[in-house]
């Protein structure tokens, strides 16, 4: 992996906007670290975050198309509980994105290897668990 | 004459990258804008009336700040952490109004 380097023009053109002061790149924890990797590696790291955010944003979109449905009728109780959990996940699934992307990058400044994602298997599970609560409440609907 | 900036490491990059990645900003950004006005619409239909302009209030927002800081996104520009967090947060808020809508809906 060769590091990349920066472009002259733009830093001058950097300086020029801050008063001739570089603006220090935030967070610390990942660009105090190590070199700078290749551009296209990094690129890719921010989009796999966004993709995680995506996710997120779709687990609570879900949870809050089921407390309409739920608003339909009455005694619908586990659909708002399933609402009420896929809300929380979605909003967990986002700080897990953040999370991944400090982690990601660090070990792309760092060369080392790319760490597992954390949260694949736990999303995994939670969608399969909604989904079985999903489906179960189906058949108890059908049966009734 | 200078010539044109250019970013290293993206010499004869066939990937687009950088367009890539813009546009996955784009989706992500209307897909939260969507998701505030669902939430709002949601609240609205709850009679949660302040819940609902607040959801569509911070949906508006969300997309002007957003939008206004994508407009100096480079591939080493700091204002990129800014935006992430801030995208990260709203999603984190939008899924605490749902929680909100469900328990409310729940004990009610």
């Amino acid at each position: 992996m060769e590091p990349a380097e920066y472009d002259d023009e733009r830093d001058d053109a950097d300086q020029g906007r801050d008063g001739g002061e570089e603006r220090m790149r935030r967070p610390a924890s990942v660009y105090g670290v190590g070199t700078e990797p290749d551009v296209r590696f990094s690129l890719a790291n921010e989009r796999t975050a966004l993709a995680w955010l995506r996710t997120g944003l779709t687990l609570v979109a879900g949870g809050v198309a089921l407390t309409t449905l739920a608003s339909f009728g009455e005694g619908n109780a586990v659909l708002d509980i399933i609402a009420a959990l896929a809300c929380l996940a979605g909003g967990v699934l986002a700080l897990a994105a953040i999370s991944g992307w400090r982690r990601r990058e660090r070990a792309l400044r760092l060369g080392e290897p790319l760490p597992a994602p954390r949260i694949l298997p736990a999303l995994v599970a939670t969608v399969a668990v909604f989904a079985l609560a999903m489906a179960g409440y189906a058949i108890y609907q059908t049966v009734l | 004459m200078r010539p044109p900036a250019t970013t290293a490491g993206l010499e004869g990059d066939s990937g687009a990258q950088p367009q890539r990645t813009m546009l996955s900003w784009h989706r992500t950004v209307l897909a939260v804008t969507l998701g505030t006005l669902v939430i709002s619409l949601t609240a609205q239909r709850q009679e949660h009336a302040v819940v609902a302009a607040v959801a569509a209030l911070a949906a508006f927002v969300l997309l002007v700040t957003v939008l206004r800081s994508l407009r100096r996104w480079e591939p080493h520009a700091p204002a990129r952490w800014d935006v992430l967090r801030l995208t990260c947060g709203a999603v984190v808020v939008l899924g605490g109004m749902g929680l909100m809508l469900a328990l409310v809906n729940l004990l009610a």
